[in-house]
């Protein structure tokens, strides 16, 4: 059985269909990644999968369990946890506290929640800047909060919207060496990249999405040869592909 | 070690830990080395003090700005009159342990808290700006039923209350209880319930992420203010003997609350203490210096305040001494 199963996922927001009878599954121990232009609708499916919106149509299923509808404490009690594409941190707590919530509140068992929460900031590299509070760090170092903070629940599935998005070449090398140790641990990961990059390199399989449709699965090679893809989004134009062309929105 | 776990922005040094063994101190002496004027602006400084600390944890910690708060101070009053002096109410005798002033008191702040955990899940229904209308339309319905039941609320000829502690009795259980609800919400703000209102306060979204039951912080940080709230009306109504719903429920008691966290700083431990001093001396300073003239240089201050220290006047005195601080090992390293 599959650990994650969508199925005919629609969401409407008045008049915009933002996502359109989407179906797919991820196995347990995967990677997968998710692209697609801007506005395809990848943030909102993640956010339908992690309870922020609910589907107008369709269902989703954790492990087994039908998690349609269900509010987004409940799903990261579930197991599922999901990254900001826009970084949220908790700009009063200080970094440790930030995870520390992950950790108190995210996971079954709330016990070590200090060594729990440290472990995770360890993990991610910001371990020494514990005490100091988010509004001095860097959007890289931000980004790895998300991930320390997730993390730190114990989730069974990590969704992470643009974790490495605005961010320079190293700082991306950074997050990308992150997300391999996180899937050594054993964990599921479904990432969002705006682009075909470094990111998509990490995983087994890609799913394009365009216009809240699917118009590719496939391995990463396989996206990169794939003629309605490239037709679609990435062949759009060749500037486009020289790199990163866009501010986070 | 388990002291810092929570700890940002709560001072915990031995020097705060002495500073406030001497202010309950010369707070326990007042009635016996002052006159009963002192005693009484004292008394008036602790209600204010409970009003603080109880809007502060749910407005400053859980970040749910209630405009309600006269409500949950009034019902404090008015069970505590009902409970001591049940007769002015027509109501029949109390039994002992429930009418002693003690006890009346506490249930005083559980009567408050039961309103909060009736309505609390409908006024949470409503966010941000909302709420705060909210919480202002229940105090005023609850306003308005008590005024109109002149039966039980004694309407505007008021509620005499026959408590037979003596003042001073009265006044030194206002001083503990004070004492216990400011350190009770200390130790809430710096526990895992602490935890989960800050986040909240500071993105729901993220909270609820992270697995943070909005609702359910919410919902506690409610319940402990309204109770805070409550316990100081009870106080409040002990102390003066008569209450009628305008003095007890009029809107004033919570601009007033809001004025004492703001001007001393939401979001602190110490914020409600230094908010108390301040306005305690501004209200009564400026009163006997400028006479009419006195709301209106109220007014200029607050609003000087919120333009120039938007963290409170303790939130900048922390970051001055944080500075100091800075700039010291910045110089010795
Ligand atoms: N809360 C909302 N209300 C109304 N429309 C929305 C809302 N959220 C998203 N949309 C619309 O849904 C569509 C998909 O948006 P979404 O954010 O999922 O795209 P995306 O693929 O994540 O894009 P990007 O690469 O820019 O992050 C867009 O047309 C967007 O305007
Ligand atoms: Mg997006």
């Amino acid at each position: 059985m599959s650990l994650l199963n969508c199925n005919g996922v629609t969401k409407r927001f008045g008049g915009v269909v933002a996502l359109d009878d989407v179906s797919f599954e991820v196995e347990r121990g995967e990677t997968v990644g998710l692209i697609g232009p801007n506005g395809a609708g990848k943030s909102t499916l993640f956010k339908v999968i992690t309870g922020s919106h609910a589907p107008t149509e369709g269902s989703v299923h954790y492990d087994g369990t039908d998690i349609t509808g269900w509010s987004p404490h409940d799903i990261c009690h579930e197991g599922l946890v999901k990254t900001h594409q826009i970084v949220r941190p908790f700009e009063n707590l200080s970094i440790h506290q930030n995870v520390e919530v992950g950790a108190e509140f995210g996971g079954r068992r709330p016990e070590n929640v200090e060594e729990r929460a440290y472990e995770a900031l360890e993990f991610v590299g910001l371990d020494e800047r514990a005490h100091e509070t988010p509004t001095e760090l860097s959007v890289g170092a931000l980004k790895r909060l998300e991930i320390a903070r997730v993390l730190a629940t114990d989730p069974g599935i990590l969704l992470f919207d643009e974790v490495a998005g605005g961010l320079d070449p190293e700082e991306t090398e950074e997050i990308v060496s992150l997300i391999g140790d996180i899937k050594d641990r054993g964990k599921t990961v479904f990432l969002i990249d705006h682009v075909m990059r470094a990111l998509m390199n990490v995983s087994e399989r890609v799913f394009v999405l365009n216009n809240g449709e699917f118009i590719a699965k496939g391995t990463p090679a396989e996206i990169q040869n794939d003629e309605q893809v490239i037709e679609a989004y990435l062949g759009t134009s060749a500037e486009r592909d020289e790199g990163p062309t866009r501010g986070e929105a | 070690m388990n002291t810092d776990r929570f700890m940002l922005g709560v001072p915990s040094s031995k020097r705060t830990v002495a500073a406030s063994l001497v202010v309950l101190a010369a707070m326990l002496v007042v009635p016996f080395v002052t006159t009963s004027y002192y005693t009484g602006l004292a008394m008036t400084a602790l209600v204010f003090l409970m009003l603080g600390v109880s809007w502060n944890l749910l407005a400053g910690y859980a970040g749910q700005i209630s405009l309600g708060h006269a409500a949950f101070f009034g019902l404090g009053a008015y069970v505590a009159a009902w409970l001591t002096t049940p007769s002015a109410a027509g109501l029949p005798a109390i039994p002992f342990p429930l009418s002693h002033p003690v006890v009346a008191l506490v249930l005083g702040g559980v009567g408050a808290a039961l309103v909060a955990l009736v309505t609390g899940p409908v006024m949470f229904r409503l966010r941000g700006h909302y709420f705060a209308i909210g919480t202002l339309a229940l105090a005023a319905i609850i306003r308005l039923i008590l005024t109109d039941q002149r039966s039980i609320s004694g309407g505007s000829t008021g509620y005499y209350l026959n408590a037979g502690m003596g003042e001073i009795p009265t006044y030194l259980l206002t001083v503990v209880v004070a004492a216990l609800a400011t350190i009770g919400v200390y130790l809430v703000v710096n526990s895992r319930l602490g935890l989960g209102m800050r986040a909240i306060h500071d993105d729901e979204t993220a909270a609820s992420g992270l697995g943070v039951d909005p609702l359910r912080y919410k919902m506690y940080a409610f319940l402990i203010s309204a109770f805070v709230a409550g316990l100081a009306g009870a106080a409040y109504a002990l102390n003066s003997l008569y209450i009628n719903p305008t003095s007890t429920l009029a809107v004033t008691w919570t601009v007033d609350t809001l004025v004492i966290v703001i001007l001393g700083g939401m979001g602190t431990v110490a914020g409600p203490l230094f908010g108390t001093v301040i306005f305690m001396i501004i209200d009564n300073g400026l009163a006997s210096v400028l006479g009419g003239l006195a709301t209106t240089v109220e007014g200029i201050i607050i609003i000087l305040v919120v333009i120039f220290l938007p963290n409170g006047i303790y939130g900048y005195l922390k970051s001055y001494v944080a500075q100091r601080r800075e700039g010291d090992t910045a110089t010795s390293s």
